[in-house]
This record gives C-alpha cells, sequence and structure tokens, in this order.
C-alpha cells in the first residue's frame, strides 16, 4: 500500500511567483489567462488543465417514485426531488435503475458497495446488525492515487451534519477509506479547515525544522515496521503514508491564496444545527481550494450512511433514519428532506460554477459523484440507486443526460464512468460481485 | 469456477481420492482488521495522550486530537485497529510542536531542560553541544517512548538537532524539534508491544517495559510513574505475581477512577444519549443539560456503588441514592436537590434500570420501546445475542393496530411466530419498564390505558422495573458478562477461544471478591494473555545474515536469519520411525512401535518389527472400518457404515487442509472442509462431520456419512440468505448459516443439513440429511452430554459438536449436529442414523 510521492513543480506558481515583488504575496490564483497556450485549452508549459474528482454524499437514500426524472436522455426534466437542480441540468447527469450487486445488508452493503465496488469487511454484530468497515479503499482515494504529487493536500474531506453512529463500525461514521479500519476522517469545523488549507506557514526556519522532525520520523517508522506482524505493518504503513503528505506539503509553497476565514464553524443554535450555514462555508472553503490548486480530490459527507440528523428544516424532530423506519407512505418528510439535501447539493455545485477559471469554471474540470447508501430508506433496497455524476470533466462528461440503467445493471459501471469522467484512467472498478470494467457511455460525451 | 468442476469430478463415484481441492480464495487485501489479533499497536486515547504528553513536559495540550475510535464498544478495541490518517498526524504534529514551544519557551527554558551548556561558551570554537543534548535525549526519549532509547535513535536525532541549529541558529527552536520528534515518533503515539522470547517458542512475553505501560495505561490512562519504571528496569515484570503487585498499586491510586468509570460508560453506551432525539413538543424536558444530567447521574452511581471499598457492583441495580440535578429531579418527580449530594430517591428507582441513562436512550421520540431496553438488557448486560430480523421483514411500527397500549400492540406482534422467537426475548423484558415513559418520567397510563408492568425474566415472575433490576443482579450471566466486557477494555481485543479458561478464571475471581470491579481489573491483570504478544510469523530477528545456534531432537546446528526471521536450521531433523534399526526419531529407542499392515489369509493383520526385522503377521479382529477389508472377519466388506466413526490423526485433516489444527478441535470452516474432505475422499462416505469428541476424555476424530443419510447439495449464499438474513458472503459459518441451511434443505424436502463444507465468492456446498430426526430441546438438556454447551459458554464449537452427538446417541441414533436454530435456551438438533 505505500505511494510513491512525486514533486512536480506547479507552473502556476512559477508563474505567480516571478510575478511577485518583494514580500509575501496575497494574490488570489485564478488561472489566468496568461498561463493558458494560444488554444486556451491546455497550460502555457503543454500540461493539461487540472483534473478533479469529488464526492458528494448524503445518507438514507431518496424516495424514488420522487427522485427517478420523468425523461430519459439529453436536457433531462427534473423529478420533484431533483427540481432545485433545475439550472444546473447541463452540468448534471442522472444514472437510475442501477444496482448494488452485493447486496447482502441494509445500509452496509450499500454503502461500501457503492463506495468500494466490494462487499463490506464483516467485523462483529452488534444489537440487530452488524459491524463492517470497507474492504478497500472509497473511490475518491482512487482518484487521489491517480492525482497523487499533483497538488499539496492528496485529498480534502469535509463533513456537513454532525451525526454519527459509534457502533457499526467505520462504515458509519466515514465516507473516504484508504482500507479496512483506515478511514479518513472529515473535517466538521469550517474554521479548523480554513486553518489547515489556508493558514500562511511561519517564517521559514520553523517550517524546515517540521520537515526534519518529518523525516526523522520516516526512519523511525520504517525501522519499526520490520517488527510488525502482518496487520500491524499496514497499520504502520499509513502512519508513514501520513507523515510523507505532511513532508511534501511543507516542500511546496503555500500561503500564496487568498480565502475569506470564516468568523464561526456555526454551532447548533437553539438545539438546531445550523445545516445550510455549514453547508455553504464548506462549499465554500472547497470551491477556494480547487482553485488554489491545493487539491484535485475532495469529498463532502453532508450527511453519513445511517444518519440520525434531525431534519429540523422541513419539520422533522426525529432522527431521519428513524423517521424513515416509522413514517408511513408516502413518506412526506422524507420526501422533503430528500428535497432539502439536494438543494443544498445544489448550493455546492453552483459555488463551483460560479468560480471563473480558465475562461469556464471549476465545474467544468470536475467529475463529482454524488450517491448516497440506499434506494430507499423504507424497504432499505439497494436497487434503482440514486447517482448523480456532475461536472465536465474537461470536457468528458457530457452532462444533462439521464440514463435509466435496466436488468439491475451494476452501481459500479456508473463509479467506473464518473473515474473516468475526471480523468482517472482506471481499467475497473470493483471486486467480486460488483467487479466493472463497463462505463455508461451515454454520459461521456 | 474451477474447483468446482474438481469437486464434481469427486462426487461421480470415481473413488481416486487424490485431486487437490484449492481452499476458497481470500482476499488478496492486507486487511489491518482482526478483532481477534493480538496487535502490538495500541494507539494512545486522547486522554492518554493528553496525560502522557503532560507527564513528560508538564504541559497539558488542550487543543484538538484525532477522535477515539470506537469498536465492539469500547475505545481500546478501536485503538488496537485504528490508524493514523493524513488529518489525524496533522492533528498530532499540530499538538507535538504546540507542547514543544510551551516547554521550550525560550533560551532560559531550554537551560533548565538540559541541566547544561548548550551553546558555546565566548571563546569557545564549534558549537560543543553534542554530550549534552545526547545524555538529555537519552532520558527524555526513554521516557516519552516507555522503554530505553537505542544509541542510533539518540544518534538519530542528535543530527536533527544539529541540521535545525546550523540552519536556523536557534537551539531554542532544535531543541522544540526534539520535544517534538519524541511526541510524534509511533513509539509515543502508540503502545508499542513487541514482546520477548522464552523458553517456549509457542509464547512470547511482553517485556518489562511494554508490561509496564500496559498495566499504567490500561488502568490509569497515563504512563507508568517513576515507581513503575524502576520496578520494570529491576526486571522480572511480566509475572502474574509481579502483574498483579503492581495493579493493586495502580488500582489503589485515584486516578484509576477515572478509567474504569469510563469502562462502565463503554459498557453501558452512555454515549447514546447524546444521540437520541425525542420530541420537542411532547418532550421539551428533553435538553443538552438534562442529557448531562442523566450521563453524571450513572457514572456517579457507579463510582459511589461499585467503586467504593468492597463496592458489589450487583448493587448498581437494586441502589436507591442518586445524585440528580434539578432538571433531573423533575423528570423523577421529587424535589430538587441543593446540591449533587447523593439522596434517597422512592422505591420505584431502585438501579440503573429505573435511571434515564438507560430508560431514555432506549426509546424513541414520543414512544418507549420495550423491544430495545430488552434488547439492551439481553445484549449489554447478558451478553446474549439476538438474530437481526428474518429477510423481508419491515421494522416498523406502524405495521401494528393503533388501539391499546404498546405493549398490546407488541403482544399482537408476537403472536407472529416468525416474529416470536427472538422477540420473546427482548419484549417481556422492556414491559417491565413500562411505567416510564421516553424520558424515563414515571406514568401510570399509556395511551389513555393504565400500564401493566408485570412480566417474566426467563420465566421468574417480575412485577416492575426496580423488581426487574433485582433480578437482574441475580442473574447468573451478569459475572460472566462483565468478565467479557471488561476483558475487552484491557486486552484492547474480543475474547477469543484459546482465552477461555484465564477468562473464566478472572470471573471465578469476580464471584469470590463479592463482584468488586476493581477486583476483577485485577484477576485479569494476572493472567497470561494480559503478558503475552502475538508471534510475528517465523519469529523475528533483527540483524539480517546473522546467525544463531539452533538444535532439534537429533543434534545441533545453525539458523540464519533472513527478512527478519530466523529459518533454515541445520541440524538433523527427527523422522518418523521406521523398521530399519535405526532411531529416526531421536528419541533413543530403535524401531519402537513400528507396525504395519499385512495380509495373511485374505484377512487383514498387523506386524511389527524389532531391531530392523519384522515379526509374522498376525490377523486383526477389528470393528468394521471403511477400508475394503473385511476386518470384523463376518464375509462381509465395509458393511453397516452409514454412519462411520472414525479416529484420525491431526495429519489426517491438516493434510486435508492445512488450516485445519484438529488437535485444538477447532471448530471452523477449514475444519469442516477437511473432515469432509477426509470422508468423501474414501469409497464409503459421502461427506462427514466433524472433529467431533466422542469420548469421555476428549478424544474422537470424525464422523462419515454414507449417501443414505447424507447427500452434497450446491447452492449459494445469495440463496441461504433469503433463508436467513444473517447468513452471507460477509458472515460465511456460524449460527446463522446453520439455521440458513437447515432451512434450505427442508426447503428442497432434504430435512435438514449442515454446512458450508465448502465454499468460495457466492459459492456454498452444503450436506444435507435426508430422513434425520430433528428434535426440539434445550440446552439445559444438551448441557447434560456436554457441560459447557450449555448455551452461556456455548453455543455452537466444539464442546457442542460432541454435546450433541452424545446427545442423540442417547436418544438412540448414531450421530446427530447442531444447533440448527437456536434462541435462548432452545436448540434444534438433527440426529442421525441408528444405532
Amino acid at each position: 500500500m505505500a505511494r510513491r510521492w512525486t514533486r512536480k513543480p506547479l507552473s502556476r506558481r512559477t508563474v505567480l511567483k516571478a510575478a511577485v515583488v518583494g514580500g509575501v504575496a496575497t494574490l488570489p490564483l485564478p488561472l489566468l489567462d496568461v498561463m493558458l497556450d494560444s488554444t486556451g485549452e491546455a497550460l502555457a508549459g503543454g500540461e493539461a488543465l487540472p483534473d478533479r474528482f469529488g464526492l458528494w454524499f448524503w445518507g438514507n437514500g431518496v424516495r424514488p417514485e420522487q427522485w427517478v426524472p420523468p425523461t430519459q436522455g439529453a436536457n433531462w426534466t427534473p423529478s420533484v426531488e431533483l427540481e432545485p437542480l433545475a439550472d444546473l441540468v447541463p452540468y448534471v447527469s442522472v444514472v437510475s435503475g442501477c444496482a448494488i450487486q452485493t447486496a447482502t445488508h441494509p445500509h452496509h452493503s450499500g454503502m461500501t458497495g457503492i463506495l468500494t465496488g466490494k462487499p463490506y469487511h464483516h467485523l462483529g454484530v452488534v444489537r440487530d446488525t452488524i459491524v463492517s468497515t470497507f474492504a478497500d479503499q472509497s473511490v475518491d482515494q482512487i482518484a487521489a492515487d491517480a492525482f497523487s504529487g499533483m497538488a499539496p493536500f492528496r485529498s480534502i474531506e469535509a463533513g456537513v451534519t454532525w451525526f454519527r453512529g459509534t457502533d457499526e463500525g467505520s462504515t458509519f461514521q466515514h465516507l473516504s477509506h484508504n482500507g479496512p479500519n483506515n478511514p479518513n476522517p472529515s473535517e466538521y469545523d469550517a474554521v479548523r479547515l480554513y486553518e489547515r488549507l489556508f493558514a500562511l506557514p511561519t517564517e521559514g526556519a520553523r517550517t524546515f525544522a517540521r520537515r526534519s522532525v518529518l523525516d526523522a520520523l520516516d526512519w523511525k517508522g520504517q525501522r519499526l515496521h520490520g517488527f510488525l506482524g502482518t496487520n500491524d505493518r499496514v497499520r504502520m504503513e499509513q502512519y508513514l503514508d501520513s507523515v510523507r503528505a505532511l513532508e511534501v506539503r511543507l516542500e511546496q509553497e503555500t500561503g500564496l491564496c487568498e480565502a475569506t476565514e470564516p468568523t464561526t464553524a456555526y454551532p447548533d443554535v437553539g438545539g438546531q444545527e445550523q445545516i445550510e450555514q455549514k453547508n455553504a462555508v464548506m462549499a465554500d472553503l472547497i470551491a477556494t481550494a480547487l482553485a488554489c490548486d491545493l487539491t484535485r480530490v475532495f469529498s463532502v459527507q453532508f450527511s453519513t450512511c445511517g444518519s440520525g440528523v434531525i431534519m429540523w428544516p422541513v419539520g422533522a424532530a426525529n432522527s431521519l433514519h428513524q423517521i424513515c423506519h416509522d413514517e408511513g407512505l408516502p413518506q412526506p418528510t422524507v420526501h422533503a428532506a430528500t428535497v432539502f439535501t439536494m438543494e443544498q447539493f445544489a448550493v455546492f455545485l453552483r459555488t463551483l460554477r460560479d468560480t471563473p477559471e480558465a475562461g469556464g469554471n471549476l465545474l467544468d474540470s470536475c467529475s463529482i459523484l454524488a450517491t448516497s447508501e440506499l434506494a430507499d430508506g423504507w424497504t432499505h433496497s439497494n436497487s434503482d440507486f440514486p447517482i448523480l455524476v456532475a461536472g465536465k470533466g474537461n470536457g468528458r462528461l457530457a452532462g444533462g443526460v439521464h440514463v435509466r440503467a435496466t436488468n439491475g445493471r451494476n452501481t459500479s459501471d456508473a463509479v467506473l464512468t464518473a473515474l473516468r469522467g475526471g480523468g482517472v484512467d482506471v481499467a475497473s472498478f470493483g471486486g467480486e460481485g460488483g467487479y466493472s470494467t463497463s462505463v455508461v457511455s451515454e454520459i461521456l460525451s | 469456477m474451477r474447483w468446482l468442476s474438481l469437486l464434481a469430478l469427486l462426487l461421480a463415484g470415481c473413488p481416486e481420492p487424490v485431486v487437490e481441492i484449492p481452499p476458497p480464495p481470500t482476499s488478496d487485501l492486507p486487511t489491518a482488521v482482526d478483532p481477534g489479533a493480538r496487535t502490538g499497536l495500541h494507539r494512545l486515547t486522547a486522554t492518554q495522550w493528553r496525560n502522557a504528553a503532560q507527564d513528560l513536559t508538564g504541559v497539558r495540550w488542550e487543543g484538538e486530537l484525532p477522535a477515539d475510535f470506537e469498536l465492539h464498544g469500547f475505545v481500546a478495541v478501536g485503538a488496537a485497529e485504528t490508524t493514523v490518517a493524513p488529518l489525524d498526524l496533522e492533528l498530532y504534529e499540530a499538538a507535538a510542536w504546540g507542547v514543544a514551544e510551551q516547554t521550550v519557551a525560550d533560551a532560559a527554558a531550554r537551560d533548565a531542560l538540559f541541566g547544561c551548556a548548550v551553546e558555546p561558551s565566548p571563546g569557545a570554537g564549534e558549537l560543543d553541544a553534542a554530550p549534552c543534548v545526547r545524555a538529555w535525549l537519552a532520558s527524555f526519549l526513554s521516557a516519552a517512548w516507555r522503554r530505553p532509547a537505542s544509541g542510533e535513535e539518540i544518534d538519530r536525532l542528535v543530527t536533527v538537532f544539529d541540521a535545525v541549529t546550523e540552519g536556523s541558529g536557534s537551539t531554542v527552536l532544535a531543541t522544540q524539534a526534539l520535544v517534538a520528534a519524541g511526541l510524534l515518533a509511533p513509539d509515543f503515539l502508540f503502545r508499542v508491544e513487541l514482546g520477548v522470547d522464552t523458553d517456549d517458542p509457542e509464547l512470547r512475553l511482553l517485556s518489562d517495559h511494554e508490561a509496564a505501560a500496559r498495566l499504567a495505561f490500561t488502568l490509569t490512562d497515563r504512563p507508568p510513574d517513576a515507581a513503575l519504571r524502576a520496578r520494570a528496569s529491576e526486571g522480572g515484570l511480566a509475572t502474574a505475581a509481579a502483574m498483579q503487585e503492581q495493579a493493586t498499586l495502580a488500582l489503589a491510586t485515584d486516578q484509576s477512577t477515572g478509567p474504569l468509570t469510563a469502562f462502565f460508560a463503554q459498557w453501558t453506551d452512555l454515549d447514546a444519549l447524546w444521540l437520541t432525539a425525542k420530541d420537542p413538543t411532547q418532550h421539551p424536558e428533553w435538553t443538552p443539560d438534562l442529557q448531562a444530567a442523566m450521563a453524571t447521574e450513572a457514572e456517579l452511581l457507579f463510582r459511589d456503588v461499585a467503586l467504593a471499598d468492597g463496592g458489589d457492583l450487583r448493587d448498581l441495580f437494586t441502589t436507591r441514592t442518586g445524585r440528580i440535578t434539578p432538571e433531573l429531579a423533575a423528570v423523577y418527580g421529587v424535589a430538587p436537590p441543593g446540591s449533587l449530594d447523593p439522596v434517597e430517591l422512592p422505591p420505584e428507582r431502585a438501579g440503573l434500570l429505573t435511571r434515564g441513562a438507560f430508560l431514555a436512550p432506549n426509546a424513541h421520540a414520543t414512544l418507549t420501546s420495550p423491544t430495545r431496553r430488552g434488547k439492551f438488557v439481553r445484549s449489554r448486560l447478558l451478553c446474549q445475542d439476538i438474530a437481526p430480523p428474518p429477510e423481508g421483514v419491515i421494522a416498523s411500527l406502524d405495521a401494528l393496530p393503533d388501539e391499546g397500549t404498546l405493549r398490546d400492540r407488541l403482544e399482537q406482534h408476537m403472536a407472529d411466530p416468525a416474529c416470536e422467537l427472538c422477540h420473546s426475548q427482548m419484549d417481556p423484558i422492556g414491559f417491565a419498564f413500562e411505567h416510564f415513559d421516553p424520558v424515563g418520567a414515571w406514568r401510570d397510563t399509556d395511551n389513555d390505558l393504565p400500564v401493566d408492568a408485570s412480566t417474566d425474566l426467563d420465566g421468574d415472575p417480575i412485577a416492575s422495573g426496580a423488581e426487574l433490576g433485582a433480578a437482574l443482579a441475580e442473574h447468573p450471566r451478569l459475572p460472566r458478562c462483565v468478565t467479557s466486557n471488561a476483558w475487552r477494555h484491557l486486552l484492547g481485543h474480543l475474547e477469543q477461544g484459546y482465552e477461555r479458561d484465564p477468562l473464566f478464571a478472572s470471573e471465578d475471581a469476580f464471584e469470590a471478591s463479592a463482584y468488586n470491579v476493581p477486583s476483577l481489573m485485577h484477576a485479569i491483570t494476572g493472567t497470561l494473555p494480559y503478558r503475552t504478544v502475538s508471534i510475528p510469523e517465523g519469529g523475528a530477528c533483527d540483524v539480517e545474515a546473522s546467525t544463531r545456534a539452533c538444535a532439534t531432537a537429533c543434534g545441533e546446528g545453525t539458523e540464519t536469519c533472513v527478512a527478519g526471521a530466523w529459518v533454515g536450521c541445520s541440524a538433523a531433523r527427527p523422522i518418523e520411525e521406521l523398521c530399519n534399526g535405526i532411531d529416526d526419531d531421536c528419541d533413543g529407542s530403535i524401531d519402537e512401535a513400528v507396525v504395519e499392515a499385512c495380509t495373511v489369509n485374505g484377512r487383514p493383520g498387523l506386524r511389527s518389527c524389532s531391531d530392523g526385522v519384522w515379526w509374522d503377521c498376525a490377523p486383526v479382529v477389528a470393528d468394521e472400518t471403511c477400508n475394503g477389508l473385511d476386518d470384523d472377519g463376518d464375509g462381509l466388506v465395509d458393511e453397516e457404515l452409514a454412519v462411520d466413526l472414525r479416529a484420525v490423526v491431526g495429519a489426517d485433516l491438516s493434510g486435508q487442509h492445512p488450516d485445519c489444527d484438529p488437535d485444538v478441535w477447532t471448530h471452523s470452516p477449514h475444519c469442516r472442509a477437511a473432515t469432509h474432505r477426509a470422508c468423501a475422499t474414501t469409497a464409503c462416505a459421502t461427506t462427514g462431520i466433524g472433529p467431533v469428541a466422542w469420548e469421555a476424555d476428549g478424544t474422537g476424530g470424525i464422523v462419515c456419512l454414507d449417501d443414505t443419510v447424507a447427500t452434497i447439495q450446491w447452492t449459494t449464499y445469495t440463496a441461504l440468505g433469503a433463508q436467513h438474513g444473517g447468513c452471507h458472503q460477509g458472515n460465511r459459518f456460524g449460527p446463522d448459516c446453520n439455521a440458513a441451511i437447515n432451512r434450505w434443505c427442508s426447503a428442497q424436502g432434504l430435512t435438514t443439513g449442515y454446512g458450508p463444507i465448502e465454499n468460495s465468492g457466492d459459492d456454498a456446498v452444503v450436506a444435507c440429511n435426508p430422513g434425520a430426526t430433528v428434535i426440539h430441546t434445550t440446552y439445559t438438556e444438551v448441557s447434560a452430554y456436554g457441560e459447557l454447551c450449555n448455551g452461556a459458554s456455548e453455543r455452537m464449537g466444539p464442546d457442542c459438536d460432541a454435546a450433541f452427538h452424545h446427545y442423540c446417541r442417547a436418544q438412540g441414533y448414531a450421530t446427530g449436529h447442531g444447533p440448527l436454530e437456536n434462541s435462548g435456551d432452545n436448540a434444534h438438533v438433527a440426529c442421525i442414523g441408528a444405532l
């Protein structure tokens, strides 16, 4: 699992560094036209425009009868639950009708199936359910492998609603995983995320000292590695990867990016979670991070698998997961919560769309997989799975297409297509029953 | 699939037993996951990190640290599995530098830290800080990493000091770098346990320093103090007596109170209070203050009752004392106390189960939940598992009619036999608490009808929640459940089969101490598993290409360190004794016990050897066994072997599947496959059950079945999952699959069955037993044929395999297996063949 770290100079920084006249630069970093070549479709140095891959996740599924768009093919007509994306249809494709091929358990199979294309890794039982983790790295980390070394942060993980279960394993707690019991925890605090991404480093000596320490830790970890059993070697390898990731970041130029510092992390007010505010500020931070090329891979855990979030904005007073179990059909609260969730996803997409870059916008260069761990929280169905692929993938994604798959087509086909659309040229996605080498070609250009 | 076609060849009646069936493929992903493995790395919890950093530097870090990972109910189990993700490392790095900068704020602090000159004195030439830095580093790292630092480690960090000094001109910054490095190394972040060799190649003990760290962190959430470190340096700490001596000291201090209370909070899942929502219009009293008050009440109850001198844990379920805030007093319907001093509550509030910390999280937003409250008692306090709902069931209350109390509605629900099997284990317990509303306040009515809280606990009548608490306190399963949970917390993993005896011994000590929790912890620290670590594959060595002496029974030689393991001992190895006049197995005797089958007058016989010469062949009269011979001389060959008990030796089974170690009477899918193959590869059998200990002394072998009592069937986990949702590719073997296979064979008209006997991916091969007799019995009854198969110690496993076999024989059958279905004391058994 060791990853090779490449250190490529970034030509945008070289250009901007040359433009700085004395002192620390605080220039904003859009991709300036001067940096493009004569076609406007590549950087002046001949490098391609950056590809970005993202993941946007919400828990508990949708109401399928209100989710699937009534029309198929290009320029799809929004359903009620997708109405919030009406102005974004050209940027969003919908893949409906797919099924998780490895479905054996509610929530757990869907979560691991959609994000790894494999069955979950079973850890044990608890209450009337099981404890599980991901058997392999999640799809965002596949993209992170492909883009490794291109930006200071291998990937950024952000979270919005704070509910997290504790006893069904990491499947129910975290979105991005490097492997079994090896999650990349999301940052839920916008102020801390800002500091992590944009805080200026102190003067060079301290950074040099930090790097010297990290270098010694690399040596230390390697020494320990040889004495450990197989399981612990994998864990030590992750520690070393994390040390090296920070080392690489410290070696790259940072602090040349202007971002607005959030004044608050939006704690609950009157017992109510400030969901819309947190969603908006996380969208801003991620957009800025992308624009400043701090990362090429991001994931947003809007709500966790099986989330117990209280959707008070739509009148709910109880856990959404519990409402999915208790509310009689047609489940008006669940439906309203889904519409609300899609409104938040629309805010996220608009933030990217409205950030200009290279004659277009950020959303043009992204491929974003937006999905959940279930089709429907009432029956816990894993068929007719809700999948959106947003962004234009630097021209690889057509946008605006609704494909209605038939015969319980493998969800991994859609996930593989999202990866390819983002410029991640892997031959396959998933394994065992969820293995796929096929793409949903209609959503590609 | 290739292996299935080979199996088909085999089963087509071909008597050639030589086709190798590959074992089911395992994932090629190196997994960091195995709750049973005795891991060597335990990540410090946030509390432990703060305490350890403070003990080391005097600085208390209050900033952010990576969140603890709770697994199987305990942060200690999660700590043994969790990793350091990139975000975690950044948090640790920020914390390490934050502590370093506060420790070495300026030159004066640096001087005080070192206690010797670091800057060159005026007029001196080169900076000659090395001896001072080196001396300080040795003691600092040894304290930080909780074991002596090596010269190489010290050298490596001295180069960091020199490099930072040279690069920045500041020895203050360089000193900060050393402190940060000490705090950021894996040796600080993790409790590292590599162990040391012992005379027994199967046993690897903690080193003295590792043992000290384990004691200190598990009992006090702190690193070893100076006294314990000194004791570790004396040596011989990893013995039962020495560990318990130190445990006594640790448990006597105030510093153990917090960690023991944290154990209680995790065991009873007090965190659920924060994840519980109540309807704000129906229960406006449900506020963060109330949730905090309930958590505090429960923790202080534990402290007051269980951690008092000689405190008895069982009193927790019967005591009427409580420390409550005004908000909580309002819920309990008592006068608000002026302080958090203990008060005496009314009789209905006797015991933890009548308090908010249990009642509120195990209820819904507007309704109570007898099912959840019952499930909590069963799984958390009695360690009895309840199976998941059957496939296709929607676990929703809307499916119930609206009239009546919730109890009425649930009782109607239990009229459905599919629901009754499991809900009868939970709901009756929950009924006892129906006088307590979703927040925990007393109510006389539910849905405007009077509440009926009379119920029973496994047959014993109960009149109220308080009475149920009293019954729970006396329940025979409670001590084992507390012990198992304490075991997970102290050892950092789920209890394993090989830990059974020390765990039972700890339970005995718990009972002997009148159920005193510190005494239970003390007992566990004296067990062997608490001071051992797993042996890295091959036996570890550090210096590549080094050699050391090795010996076998036949002589001495040398072995070499290759890639971290000792390999290639050159001494002659003992082999099986042959009739050759030579001591082949190096046991001092020549040609002893060498016998050989032979034939005399067409009958099977045996001959023995002496000094390289065979004696004459003597005919054997024996019980008929499957060997193509007329063993019992009755003129018939291999007759009446429908159920054939065959004593086998270990090599027979491990030869069929390398992961089966029948010397341990392992109950595992590998031994199941090995048993099947061992039988199927002989002419008289189709498949087999085993290993089964059919003798009183625990010996036995395998039970081969022919095609009159067993038939091989191919199915899939998908099909099995439709019979029981808990049987699937993520859970291929166990009681859920027993039930699934039983139901599947029955659905095919083949009565019952067992399995899987081979499995790969979604494919599952099972053996059905047409014509078998399925008996609905109880663990109580079966335990008469095998003490440990009593539903508490074991429900499925090696002791039960033997017990079910003996039980069936006592009923007049040749053999049997189970459990087919099981719940509570009920167990269904398949009895096969006739005696």
